[in-house]
């Protein structure tokens, strides 16, 4: 009968559909990748896309540049400022919603570098020959360089801070650390940076950090960390790949051009040619303003910006104010990280600390920055450690006068030995109150060393249960 | 997704090939005569069919009742039918001859017998056995309506299910809302479902993130309102579990009507209808708002910088010495509004043929409407085409075919859609503010008035971007739709024993947007080379679903006392959308008004995206004794926007019933006939709208480049965990048919609650050690609580006169219970003028808004003094003059409240006005909503009367806000004439201040109650007696009359009340004058032939 020809026939076959379509077929049917965007699935393929993850994280890192260089400064004597959350920071009136108390742009630079170190040597074992081992080398210590410089501003900044070292490719890693104590954070920097000293090439791309480039970060995580010698063997070694300083009659080439062939050790790129500018912190840097009185430059110091004052610098202009980047409309100055000036105002300061006898060598060191910047009247060769100190912090803050430095020079020296010169700060942060009632408030603060460092921001407390506020902002 | 279609296909085949099967050829002839008078018959149909009812051969009578048919075997059967005449069967046994003698019938043709229990509209249970929460109407009942849209016509009709227009411009969009709202951020809006086949009516998901416009996707179901035989609205998990997550938030199902066995039987409806607008604002005239600019200068400028500024200005100063000739220009009294609004008229035809025989039936449809919207340059034009066919291949197996095509025609106001446009812009709010004293046409030195627009390219108000002429914009510029939607579905039903059923339908669905914009410089007054005119806007959208879905009947238990029935069912989607759209600007003419041609490039852009879903969904109803009723069933899904770890979802749904009437207490009651009490549990899948949310995605792009190296930055993690929103919800309820089953009452109470809410990454946000700010995850609770109840009551049922009567009323309570600390929503800035603050946190409801109380105006300067909590005034330490009320800015400074300006309560009395004073203001949500009406007919009179309300919802009155803030150039309605002038003055009404001051901060004084209870529609239909229709040679002819909305009961101040709920929880109930409901009249006349 063909009435149970239908039935013999149709259900073996709606069978056959339920079984095989529904249990072999689902995932695959189900697997939809986009079409319009760049998916993980088809990334991490060749060089070229380990090379664009690069470029991305040192472009992550020029989105801090502005929050590393101004709050290098803006707590200290010398630079003020009255744009919004930064001159609140200035005057010592921090709250837990200051924007600029926000990490987020470091921990971005930090969670791009780990992925790059994780994928990189995976394209290399599989995907890509032409991704060699030497190049994936050189990638890690440059990775290790931004990550290690990134962390080195967040313990200078917060002290104790969330320590992370893998990158978050899914929802399945750990949100929520704790932090890591500041001594945790600066051990596992030395070991990065150790490492990445032994990976890295001499020669880089510009803009790209280079082994003296690591080696300066390390000697100046040496010398936070107190451990003078081997911050002397480090700037020992920079010595010895022929940096030197830009002679006194190119010394603006240092800021105009910038990336000085002599003397350059790591600079945030910036060009306008390749239409990588920043109007924003370039705005930002002229509105700042710099105390040369304080600063005490003697009228031939070229350091002094003739009346621009330091500030100068990011327009890019000599003495006379002659070549500013304004005229020529190039809103892209660089910002030097580090640069060997640096290195010998370092050695200076670890010669010393590390043994009085030092003082000789120390005094040359720290005249020669005196002579090439022109400003030999004020500066004085000094015969004690405590006179020298003093010295020191005043003629790295002519020589580096708004580079981001001044606030970190006076932290380190009043938390040297378990903050045993916390007065020294206290009172240079004292000397900002406006009038008796702020300073009454101000006097209870600067009793809590913790108060040098920077509040967590609500919001991450907000969204970290883990995270405890700084013990100088919870009460 | 292939290979399925390919085996059902195959298998489609096997049914086929079936039929080819053939002996060889034996004859039968005959006569066949009719029983009445002996006569021959002509065109009688003899065929030969196997046992199945399968027509083997055929043929049919010659003139004189003859025939002869090739029979495959002589112990088969033929069969011998006629339109008129008693079907018969006759069995060959092997005879040559057959005379056969046919009784005529006494059904009148063309009549539609309804055989057996009326069916839901699922197919598979009967209404009297349904144990979930449905509602239903029968098309029957609203005849007489005329309405472009459905949704427009279940308005209120149904418990629970709120719909709200997006605006009265035709085509506009709604809201459709089924027992509140459950998700943050996913879809809301319910599952549409026609004939069994689903339609997803969202055009694409990627828009909810660009636009939240839904108003450009127009209506949803594309049915013709006659086509439609009944709409059923599931509720309930119980009720929705089959359709899965596609039916998180209900199911709208719509069955449409199809042919029957007749003659063929022609439809033609005609509909005329004029429509206007409720009262328009009064707004001030030419000279009262110069006057009023003058004194906004005036007190902020004080007098002598008024005097200094040159105030006042020679656009409002009436000088008729005014260089250049402009005088006339700038001396008339135009009211805008009244310019840009309009009566407009709407036809509408519908034609329909129906018909079938024996094993077929057919009913093609061609639906036409031409409506006129009231704001000028609005408009729809659509043409529905359908066609429904049904072959009865056997008794065993047949199949259907729907056809169902919709163009769309819609003119709209151009909207600038950039950075430009907001809803400040709308053409109607531009029309409230634009001054009074411009003249619409240009006018010369002598009055003379020329035909072109006076678009002067700026005036004091800025530039005509900002803000142009109005009516010159909505007659010159424009945005037209296109939407070409063809849906065909095809079904095959296989009855293979009486126990088992099995059921395919595949599905095609294409839907073609298309929309192009234009703004010629004339609109706007600027020169044809600014870059911002002739500017054109091409876009385009197609979107394709393929849909298939099997089901699997098994009754193995069918008898009085136990009732066992089995459903299978498999089902899969695929949903590919692609999107194009290309903007261009310096046409080099003003009628060039497409995107090609070297023009411009404004921005290009395209994308398209994908997803599937698959769905497995067992279930068991056991019934017995017809008494107890239990369904058990669980559907398990798959779904191509989560991750391999986190995509497939188990929903279990269970329903019961009791059929208390059936039990021995209640069953001698007589004026019970149907009582029964049901319950239903189940838990629904709801799923994000955006695709490929859970990828690691990477972004490329020149501003991350590195010394010339291109950059590429991960922008966000993989999400595995993310995973369906699920949404439990109990329902218990009861069915009562009572008094000769004249009286229906259906009630129900529910309590919904979504599980692991859908947060949307924005809002979210993670550590950002992570390296990351935000992230989606599902996170959070939210209930939804109500009770609903309807009742329908044919109070009177005589052969002459019916009167019967039906109310629904319901209530629901949303309530976020929980939602994560990372989770931060929360709009509004309350240190600006014109800012309501929105939140979204857990134990308050969704919709909530807050503001300051307003407490009228600071008479004179000693009501600016703060007053502490006794009333005392409070003096700064060591001064003997008493502080002043001040409100906090934004940059931390402060502003000093005046004598004349608005006054805030001071809650904390600390003497400022800032966010710590802010209070609950209102809510979105309706307390209550529902409709209610009486239907009387006598002889051939039916009146129709049906009533819409909602209550308690809160509503900002932006429109009044915008018409009383006096602080800019913008015209003012004329409320503002009571404003504040001098010293002492009460009034609740504050000073003119220009550019200065917080007399519109978001406050209580724009907040308005919203409720109100609406005159939907009122008809009467006169059915004219059969005997005078057949003299004009007529089977029907029906002419009626309807009003609608003709009146509004609300203490609502704006034009209307029904404002567009906002598409966004976090979005404010904002009135910005868009064209509300009409008032509408329609004349109809529908005749069948």
């Amino acid at each position: 009968m063909v009435v149970l020809k239908y039935s013999v026939v149709i259900k073996p076959v709606i069978g056959f559909i339920l079984i095989v379509a529904l249990f072999t077929n689902c995932e695959d049917f189900l697997n939809v990748e986009p079409e319009n965007v760049l998916i993980q699935e088809e990334f991490w393929k060749t060089k070229s896309d380990v090379m664009s993850v690069v470029a991305a994280t040192y472009d992550a890192a020029r989105e801090y540049t502005e929050q590393s260089f101004l709050l290098g400064e803006v707590r200290g004597d010398y630079v003020s400022t009255n744009s919004g959350d930064y001159s609140a920071i200035g005057i010592n009136n921090i709250s837990t919603t200051n924007s600029k108390v926000k990490w987020g742009t470091y921990y971005k630079v930090i969670n791009y570098a780990n992925s790059v170190m994780y994928y990189a040597p995976l394209v290399q074992q599989d995907m890509d020959k032409t991704l060699t081992v030497p190049i994936v080398n050189q990638i890690k210590s440059e990775m290790l360089f931004l990550r290690s410089l990134s962390y080195f501003y967040l313990v200078r900044l917060w002290k104790d801070v969330p320590l992370v070292l893998r990158p978050t490719i899914s929802d399945t890693v750990e949100f929520y650390i704790p932090t890591s104590t500041e001594d945790v954070v600066l051990k596992q920097l030395v070991a990065d940076l150790e490492l990445a000293n032994t990976l890295a090439s001499e020669t880089t791309e510009l803009g790209h950090a280079n082994k003296y480039a690591i080696q300066a970060l390390l000697a100046d995580v040496y010398l936070w960390k107190e451990d003078y010698q081997s911050c002397i063997d480090y700037c020992d070694s920079i010595e010895s790949a022929n940096y030197s300083l830009e002679p006194d009659t190119t010394m603006f080439n240092l800021y105009f051009p910038g990336n000085s062939q002599k003397e350059s050790l790591f600079e945030m790129q910036y060009s306008y040619v390749l239409k990588e500018n920043d109007w924003g912190i370039y705005s930002i840097f002229n509105g700042i303003t710099v105390n040369v009185t304080k600063m005490n430059f003697d009228n031939n110091d070229r350091r002094k910006f003739g009346t621009k004052t330091p500030k100068w610098k990011y327009t890019g202009a000599d003495e006379i104010g002659q070549v500013a980047r304004t005229t020529v409309g190039y809103p892209d100055p660089n910002y030097i990280y580090y640069r060997y000036a640096d290195v010998i105002a370092m050695k200076a300061e670890a010669f010393v600390e590390l043994s009085e006898s030092n003082l000789p060598a120390a005094n040359d060191l720290l005249e020669e920055l005196a002579i090439r910047g022109g400003g030999t009247a004020t500066f004085v060769r000094t015969y004690s450690r405590e006179d020298f100190r003093l010295v020191l912090l005043e003629e790295r803050g002519r020589e580096f006068g708004a580079e981001g430095k001044r606030w970190f020079d006076l932290l380190r020296v009043a938390k040297r030995n378990s903050f045993e010169n916390y007065q020294f700060l206290a009172d240079i942060l004292l000397a900002k109150a406006k009038n008796t009632q702020e300073l009454n408030i101000m006097k209870s603060k600067v009793i809590d060393t913790m108060g040098y460092f920077l509040p967590i921001h609500e919001d991450e407390l907000k969204y970290n249960k883990n995270l405890k506020q700084n013990t100088a902002y919870s009460r | 997704m292939k290979r399925i279609y390919l085996i059902l296909f195959f298998t489609t085949l096997l049914i086929g090939s079936t039929y080819t099967a053939m002996a060889q050829s034996i004859y039968v002839s005959g006569q066949i005569k009719d029983s009445g008078l002996g006569e021959p018959l002509m065109g009688v149909n003899i065929v030969e069919v196997d046992a199945n009812g399968r027509y083997l051969n055929g043929t049919i009578t010659d003139i004189n009742g003859n025939y002869i048919v090739k029979v495959s075997s002589g112990t088969g059967t033929i069969q011998v039918s006629m339109l008129g005449f008693e079907k018969q069967l006759v069995k060959i046994n092997k005879r040559a001859r057959i005379d056969i003698t046919l009784e005529e019938t006494s059904t009148q043709l063309g009549d539609i017998t309804i055989v057996g229990e009326k069916m839901s509209n699922d197919g598979v249970t009967t209404i009297r056995d349904q144990a979930v929460a449905v509602g239903r109407i029968e098309m029957k009942e609203m005849k007489s309506s005329m309405t472009s849209s459905v949704e427009e016509m279940l308005q209120g009709r149904l418990g629970n299910v709120d719909i709200t227009s997006m605006s009265g411009d035709p085509g506009a969009g709604l809201n459709i809302r089924i027992r509140g709202t459950a998700t943050l951020n996913s879809k809301n809006s319910p599952l549409i479902v026609v004939n069994g086949i689903p339609y997803d009516t969202e055009v694409d998901e990627s828009f909810n993130i660009a636009s939240a416009d839904v108003e450009k996707f127009g209506n949803l179901i594309d049915v013709a309102p006659e086509d439609i035989e009944s709409i059923e609205v599931l509720k309930d998990a119980g009720a929705t579990a089959i359709w899965g997550s596609k039916a998180a938030n209900g199911v709208l199902m719509i069955k449409t009507k199809r042919g029957t066995r007749s003659k063929p039987v022609f439809e033609y409806t005609f509909k005329f209808t004029q429509a206007h607008e409720p009262n328009l604002l009064p707004m001030l005239d030419g000279s009262d708002y110069s006057m009023l600019i003058a004194e906004e200068k005036y007190n902020t400028l004080m007098r002598e910088n008024f005097l200094v500024d040159k105030w006042p200005n020679k656009e409002i100063s009436y000088n008729p010495d005014w260089l250049g000739n402009e005088y006339w220009n700038y001396a008339q009294n135009t009211n805008w509004i009244k310019e840009i609004t309009d009566v407009a008229n709407t036809q509408q035809h519908f034609f329909a043929v129906k018909g079938g025989g024996e094993k077929s039936a057919y009913k093609v449809s061609v639906g036409y409407l031409d409506e006129g919207g009231t704001t000028v340059g609005t408009g729809l034009k659509k043409i529905n085409l359908s066609t429904a066919f049904d072959y009865n291949i056997s008794t065993k197996l047949k199949f259907n075919t729907d056809i169902m095509y919709t163009r769309y025609d819609q003119d709209n106001n151009y909207d600038y859609e950039d950075n430009y446009y907001t809803n400040e812009k709308s053409l109607r709010t531009m029309a409230y503010r634009k001054s009074p004293n411009q003249s619409v046409y240009e006018r010369d030195s002598n009055n003379v008035v020329y035909p072109n627009y006076f678009t002067p390219s700026t005036t004091l108000q800025g530039s005509a971007q900002e803000i142009p002429n109005p009516v010159a914009f909505a007659n010159l510029a424009g945005a037209k739709r296109y939407k070409d939607n063809v849906r065909a579905g095809f079904t095959l039903n296989y009855v293979a024993t009486d126990k088992i059923i099995l059921n395919t339908i595949l599905t095609l669905d294409v839907f073609d947007t298309k929309m192009e914009k234009f703004l010629p410089y004339k609109a706007i007054g600027a020169n044809y080379y600014s870059e911002s005119t002739n500017k054109a806007v091409n876009e385009f959208t197609n979107k394709t679903s393929l849909y298939s879905m099997t089901k699997i009947i098994y009754k193995p238990i069918q008898s009085a006392l136990h009732d066992l029935v089995f459903l299978g069912q498999f089902d899969a989607e695929g949903t590919n959308t692609r999107f194009y759209k290309k903007t261009t600007s310096l046409g080099f003419s003003p009628y060039e008004t497409s995107t090609v041609g070297d023009k411009v490039i404004v921005s290009q852009d395209s994308w398209a995206t994908d997803f599937r879903s698959l769905g497995f969904f067992a279930n068991a109803t056991y019934k017995f004794n017809d008494k107890y009723i239990v369904t058990l069933g669980a559907k398990v899904e798959g779904n191509s926007k989560y991750s391999p770890e986190s995509r497939w979802g188990v929903f279990p749904a269970t329903s019961l019933a009791w059929r208390v009437s059936e039990e021995s207490f209640l069953k001698n009651l007589e004026f019970i006939n149907d009582f029964k009490i049901r319950g239903s549990w189940g838990i629904s899948g709801n799923t994000p709208g955006d695709n490929y949310l859970y990828f690691n995605e990477y972004d490329a792009s020149n501003s991350y480049n590195y010394m010339g190296i291109p950059g590429v930055r991960p922008t966000n993690m993989e999400l595995t965990a993310l995973q369906w929103e699920n949404i439990e919800q109990l329902n218990i309820g009861f069915s009562f048919y009572g008094i000769k089953n004249r009286l229906n009452v259906e009630f129900d109470v529910y309590d919904k609650t979504t599980h692991d809410l859908y947060l949307v990454e924005w809002d979210n946000h993670i550590p950002s050690q992570t390296g990351f700010t935000n992230y989606a995850t599902n996170e959070g609770t939210m209930s939804n609580r109500g009770i609903e109840t309807s009742i329908d009551y044919k109070v009177i049922e005589r052969k002459d006169f019916t009167f019967s009567f039906n109310f629904n009323i319901s209530h629901n309570e949303n309530m976020v219970i929980d939602l994560p600390s990372n989770f931060q929503s929360e709009t509004g800035v309350m240190t600006e003028n014109g800012e309501y603050k929105t939140k979204i946190v857990a134990g308050k409801p969704m919709g909530a808004f807050y503001g300051y109380n307003y407490l009228g105006g600071y008479s004179d300067l000693n009501d600016t003094y703060v007053k502490d909590a006794n009333g005392d005034l409070v003096y700064e330490i060591g001064s003997t003059v008493p502080m002043r009320m001040i409100h906090t800015e934004n940059d931390g400074g402060y502003y000093e409240f005046k004598a004349g300006d608005a006054k805030y309560e001071d809650r904390n009395h600390d003497g400022k006005i800032d966010e710590l004073d802010i209070i609950y203001l209102g809510n979105t949500n309706p307390i209550v909503m529902g409709g209610f009406g009486p239907r009387a007919s006598y002889k051939g009179f039916t009146v129709n009367v049906f009533l819409y309300y909602r209550v308690g919802n809160e509503i900002i009155n932006q429109t009044r806000m915008d018409t009383e803030k006096m602080y800019n150039f913008d015209n003012q309605s004329t409320a503002t004439n009571s404003r504040w002038r001098s010293e002492g003055d009460e009034t609740d009404m504050p000073r003119a201040l220009f550019g200065e001051g917080y007399n519109w901060l978001g406050s209580s004084r724009f907040v308005e109650d919203g409720s109100f209870i609406r005159f939907k529609s009122a008809s009467i239909t006169y059915d004219f007696p059969k005997s005078f229709a057949q003299k004009i040679n007529l089977k029907e002819l029906k002419m009626y009359i309807t009003g609608y909305n003709m009146y509004t009961w609300s203490n609502y101040s704006g034009q209307d009340p029904e404002v567009g709920m906002p598409s966004r929880p976090d979005q404010l109930p904002k009135d910005y004058s868009r064209t509300p409901p009409s008032i509408r009249y329609t004349l109809g006349v529908s005749i069948v032939f």
